[in-house]
């Protein structure tokens, strides 16, 4: 129930998993899936477009597992109240995904611990700072060349989007 | 079912409308045109006149830092022929969804580039869309 989920690079955002059985559509941007819930038999992961909703083509999107006790708040909060607790002000440290699209396509994917108590701008700067720290590693590695540039290209967004003021 | 939902209405032509934009350095600013290859259907804006926080927590959940907003009516958009639909989601009540006009039923024209153009020239420079803030 509380396995961080693994994505399959290349799949759009909102289906990012063979196993999953249900996409519950919580809301949506210009027609694509932004908030929603993704269920399996195993187990429920909220998904969340974070940023990039307009300029360039890139998006950052989180997984998070849910029990049932979330999965009901969901159900029954005031739609502002959605993602506190699952994510914002979470009452405890918790494993999540963060995926990084390119045309809605994830191209990226890393585990990250949320830390409990985040609110919206603490988690924005935390997350990141999280992937800077993850996109200089990945630009370590040897990677193919194809995927060298989109990390190269995304590493640069998120770094003017953190120096810009979005990351503090 | 919680949340207060509540049933999509008849949109009136006086009614403000607000579209949700980002202006990150280098950013675009607000969206005029769709990308149907990366999924999208639809142009997505809201009921009544809202500042560009508030129209940031309705589209992301968060206040962006680079948030802006721009404004017009449900009737200049239908004088182009857009259509014009409240489509509440669970997640924002006041979602109204954009559509291009048909050219024949159930066919949508292409929102191409005078098509954008229409769409942009829809929105007023200024704050204000001389419509009614009925969000």
């Amino acid at each position: 129930m509380d396995e961080a989920l693994l994505p399959v690079l290349g799949n759009l955002a909102w289906a990012p998993h063979a196993a999953i059985e249900r996409v519950e559509i919580l809301d949506r941007f210009n027609g694509v899936p932004t908030l929603g819930v993704l269920k399996s038999p195993d187990a429920n992961h909220l998904f969340w477009r974070a940023l990039g909703y307009v300029p360039e083509r890139f998006s950052i999107w989180i997984y998070a597992p849910i029990d049932e006790h979330e999965a009901d708040h969901l159900d029954d909060c005031d739609p502002s109240d959605l993602l506190r607790g699952p994510l914002f002000e979470a009452r405890r440290e918790r494993y999540i995904t963060v995926g990084v699209a390119e045309n809605n396509r994830l191209f990226f994917e890393r585990e990250w611990s949320l830390p409990a108590g985040c609110d919206q701008r603490t988690l924005r700067k935390e997350l990141l700072r999280f992937l800077l720290e993850a996109f200089v590693m990945a630009l370590e590695q040897d990677l193919p060349p194809g995927r060298r540039e989109v990390v190269d290209r995304a590493s640069r967004v998120v770094r003017e989007l953190t120096m810009s003021g979005c990351g503090s | 079912m919680g949340g207060g939902r509540k049933p999509p209405y008849e949109i009136p032509n006086e009614s403000t409308l607000t579209q949700y934009g980002e202006r990150p350095p280098g950013g675009e600013g607000f969206r005029s045109a769709l990308r149907p290859e990366t999924g999208e259907t639809e142009m997505s804006l809201i009921i009544g006149e809202v500042s560009a926080e508030q129209a940031s927590l309705l589209v992301t959940k968060m206040v962006q830092p680079f948030a802006d907003r721009r404004l017009t009516t449900a009737g200049r958009l239908r004088e182009c022929d857009f259509r014009v639909v409240h489509s509440p989601t669970r997640g924002n009540p006041l979602h109204v969804s954009v559509f291009p006009p048909e050219i024949a039923p159930d066919e949508p024209a292409e929102w191409d580039r005078a098509m954008a153009e229409l769409f942009d020239q829809c929105f007023t420079d200024e704050d204000k869309a001389g419509g009614d803030s009925d969000g």
